[in-house]
């Protein structure tokens, strides 16, 4: 198969898509899926049904921005706007999405250690999403003084 | 910025169109106006060498020092 960067955008873009749909799944479903996650992990997590809600709704909010945001940041790139102060903002508030999320989790790890596990994840997560913001701020620059250089 | 583009003046002295200098020196009447218009951040030799060479003058004729104090 001939693979080329759109191929790659648009595979990056139905990821996103399917992300999307487990989001909108574990929101609509958290009851259902807990229920039966409690009955499993029984008896670690007798009682800690509304717990486990409340992480899952609470975590939602910063993954529905992220996801969003990389949509952004997509999109910018099909366009050829790469290193624009917008794809900056974008991996900033991505980052923050990922540390809101590592806190969450963080929180949730007091109730269900398992959670701590995610918890690193997510911060180490939010560190690599900093410092590609980090290079794409200073590429920003390059490619300003580049565009004016005549 | 202490570095001044006097080349709407030079241009105005040899009486030439910004489109036909930016013919002249090949590059864009985009970038011609962004280098008129004291907005460049850098100035490549070449380009200062073909305009020097279309506007028969020196570089010192183009490019001028203002102290900012």
């Amino acid at each position: 198969m001939n693979w080329n960067q759109d191929k790659s955008l648009k595979l990056t873009r139905i990821s996103i898509g399917i992300f999307t749909a487990i989001l909108m799944g574990m929101c609509a479903g958290a009851p259902w899926l807990y229920r039966i996650f409690i009955e499993l992990r029984a008896p670690f997590l007798e009682g800690k049904l509304y717990w486990l809600l409340a992480t899952n709704y609470a975590t939602a909010v910063p993954v529905a921005a992220a996801l969003y945001q990389m949509n952004r940041l997509l999109s910018n790139i099909s366009r050829d706007e790469v290193f624009v102060a917008e794809n900056t903002r974008c991996l900033r508030i991505l980052s923050w999405c990922c540390l809101a999320a590592g806190v969450i989790f963080g929180i949730s790890g007091f109730y269900y250690i398992a959670f701590w596990a995610l918890c690193v994840a997510a911060l180490f997560m939010a560190l690599v999403l900093r410092v590609i913001k980090n290079v794409f701020a200073q590429a920003e620059k390059i490619k300003e003084e580049n565009d004016y250089t005549i | 910025m202490p570095i001044v583009v006097n080349l709407d003046v030079v241009m105005a002295q040899r009486k030439i169109s910004a489109g036909d200098l930016a013919k002249a020196i090949d590059i864009t009447p985009a970038n011609l106006s962004v280098l008129k218009n004291g907005k460049a951040k850098a100035v490549r030799f070449t380009t200062l060498e073909a305009l020097c060479k279309a506007l028969e003058c020196q570089p010192g004729d183009i490019l001028e020092y203002v102290s900012e104090e």
